[in-house]
This record gives C-alpha cells, sequence and structure tokens, in this order.
C-alpha cells in the first residue's frame, strides 16, 4: 500500500510538490496538475505538517489560509518549545 | 507582634498570588507580561520568581539576563536554579561550570541523571553508578543510558544493573539514541547512530527508520544508498514514514539510487 493511502502527512506533501513541479522534476511519473498538488498539501497542513504550512504560507494560500496556516505553525513551535523547556525546571502553583 | 506577624502573612500571601499569576502567564506564552509580574518579585529577592525569570529571559533570547537570574537564585540555594544554571553551561559547552553546579542540585534525581551524562566522557564507571538512583525511581532516560552502556569487570555495582537491564537493552539503544537525535544543543550524530545500533540489529523499525535518517544528515546525498538500505528494511517492516524516506531518496537519489517510478508507487 502507498504511503498516502496509509495516511501519512508527509507523503502528501510530497505527492503535492510533485504534482505542482510536475514532469519536469518527477522524472515523468507526475503530470503537473497545480490544483491536485495543492489539495494534496493542504491535507498535508491539515494533518500537521509543518513544512506544508509553511509552504502554503509562503506560496498559493489567500490571506486569511495564510492566517490560519501560521496561527496553527505558531501552535506547533509553541509545542516543539514545550519539549525543549522540559529540560529545565521551575515551581508550579 | 500580631499585628507584625498578620502583615508579613499577608505580604507573604501577595508574592505566591503574584508568583502563580506570572507562571500562568508563562505557561501561555505571554512571556512580556509574566516578565513584567516576575521582575519586582526578582528584585525582592525571591528565587522562584528569580528562576523562573531567568527561564523568561531565555525563551526571549536575553542570554547575559538569563545566566544572572540562573546564577543570583542559584547561590541563594535554590536545587532547580542551579540544575538550570548546570544545563545552561553544558548548552554552551562549559562543562567545568556545568559539572560544579550538578553537584550542587545533586539532590535532584534530574541532576543524577545530568551528572551521569557529564561522567560519561571521561568516568563511565561513575556515570553508571549516577544513572542507577533515578533509573531504580523510574526516570525511562537514566534506565536508557545505563543499560546501553558496557559491563566493567571491575565493577561490584554490576549484578544489581544487570537485573535492572533485563529484557530492556532494544528499548534502552532507542531511547538513547532519540536523546542525542533531539534537541539540537545536546545532539552528536555520530553518539545517537552508536547508541541506535544494537536496535537496529535487533530488527526494530523505528531505529532503523532513524538511523538511516541520521546517515543522511550526516553525509547528505553522499551516503543515502546506505540511508535507503536502512529506510527500506524499516518500510518492509511496516513503518511509513521510512516508506516517505525512501520514496523520497528514490525521486531526487543520485545514480542507482533514482528510481523514481518506484518512488511514485511507494508515495
Amino acid at each position: 500500500m502507498s504511503a498516502v493511502k496509509e495516511k501519512s502527512a508527509k507523503a502528501k506533501f510530497y505527492m503535492g510538490i510533485l504534482h505542482i513541479r510536475g514532469w519536469e522534476f518527477s522524472h515523468q511519473t507526475v503530470k503537473t496538475d497545480v490544483n491536485v498538488g495543492y489539495e494534496f498539501i493542504k491535507m498535508a497542513a491539515k494533518e500537521g505538517d509543518t513544512e506544508a504550512m509553511q509552504y502554503m504560507i509562503n506560496n498559493g494560500a489567500s490571506r486569511e489560509e495564510q492566517k490560519m496556516y501560521k496561527k496553527q505553525l505558531q501552535a506547533c513551535f509553541k509545542t516543539e518549545e514545550k519539549k525543549r523547556a522540559m529540560h529545565f525546571l521551575y515551581d508550579g502553583c | 507582634m500580631l499585628r507584625w506577624i498578620y502583615i508579613l502573612m499577608f505580604s507573604m500571601n501577595l508574592m505566591a498570588t503574584e508568583y502563580c499569576d506570572s507562571y500562568t502567564l508563562y505557561e501561555k506564552g505571554d512571556l512580556i507580561e509574566s516578565k513584567r509580574l516576575l521582575d519586582s518579585l526578582a528584585f525582592k529577592g525571591d528565587t522562584k520568581a528569580q528562576n523562573l525569570l531567568a527561564l523568561v529571559n531565555f525563551y526571549s533570547s536575553k542570554m547575559s539576563a538569563t545566566q544572572k537570574w540562573f546564577q543570583r537564585a542559584a547561590t541563594k540555594g535554590d536545587l532547580k536554579a542551579a540544575y538550570n544554571l548546570g544545563i545552561y553551561n553544558y548548552m554552551n559547552a562549559n562543562i567545568k561550570q556545568s559539572e560544579k553546579w550538578m553537584h550542587k542540585a545533586e539532590v535532584l534525581n534530574e541532576a543524577k541523571f545530568a551528572l551521569g551524562v557529564l561522567f560519561t566522557r571521561n568516568n563511565p564507571q561513575k556515570a553508571k553508578a549516577y544513572f542507577y538512583l533515578p533509573a531504580v525511581e523510574g526516570n525511562l532516560f537514566a534506565k536508557a543510558h545505563l543499560c546501553v552502556m558496557p559491563n566493567f569487570s571491575k565493577d561490584s555495582n554490576n549484578a544489581k544493573y544487570q537485573k535492572l537491564c533485563q529484557g530492556f537493552q532494544e528499548q534502552a539503544s532507542l531511547i538513547t539514541g532519540k536523546f542525542y537525535d533531539t534537541p539540537k544543543q545536546y545532539g552528536s550524530i555520530n553518539k545517537a547512530l552508536y547508541y541506535l545500533k544494537y536496535a537496529v540489529d535487533q530488527g526494530n523499525a523505528e531505529a532503523m527508520n532513524l538511523y538511516g535518517s541520521l546517515l543522511y544528515k550526516r553525509r547528505g546525498q553522499s551516503d543515502e544508498a546506505n540511508a535507503l538500505l536502512y529506510f527500506l528494511k524499516a518500510a518492509d517492516k511496516g513503518n511509513v514514514e521510512a516508506k516517505v524516506n525512501a520514496a523520497w531518496i528514490y525521486y531526487v537519489g543520485q545514480k542507482w539510487t533514482r528510481k523514481p517510478a518506484l518512488g511514485y508507487k511507494m508515495l
């Protein structure tokens, strides 16, 4: 079974890139279809792939979508930062 | 007299509430507001607040302030601040200072584990002794580190180490490998690869995928054939992440690793 069918967000992001860049990049395996490409990347972003979110912010998202992806990305970074902060100790309430 | 006791209790209560407010703000990620509240408490000499203020400064990338407040709290005997100062020095490759402050916080299990990590460089037997105590109390990282280290023939504690590590070696290898992979400041790809090898040899798919990623991270495309081998082995065992990694190498690979049609099928 392919990785996309196994619900891998990263696979969806790569699939999106292949569709957007088309034959030239994907060595004649995927025809250029920007709409399908963006659909894949949007799905990947929805499933929490940070690279996909970043891609949507930099390319092709409307202003409202950009806002949403930025918020989502910030939340992901905060979680990462919390993981980093686990190494430090401090008192709670 | 009673009046003064009431006043003292009231002001202590007020300080605790203020600390709680700043703590909540810090947890929410509002560093500016949290810092504003913590500033006055820290200047009054509250070590808890000084420690948290150091962290707020750390996440605001103000490193000299971070060190200053950790140091103030640690010298007044705050154990958590001493531990944090040890970590901070370790992150800045100041190993001697790190060891000094970790010793001051040695009562804490976290500090014992950190001392274990520090001693793995020059006194592995002592490192094992440090890992053992937090490991018994349930610290998984300490247990993993203890179990991946070799036994020393003259160590009288070998029997108790072996008893603790029974059936845990594969997981220990994976946990320790992951520990050296993330986060960045503690990371060492070679160390991670070294510790992961046991789990890889035992056929652990997650370890194989991580091993492949680290090989690729270390030498890039020049080692992609090697990385691909591990990705494929892990993918065979059902690791989806490894499948994606292998597919991507099939796309961007050089020479025989370039098999886009196969990559597409895997994606």
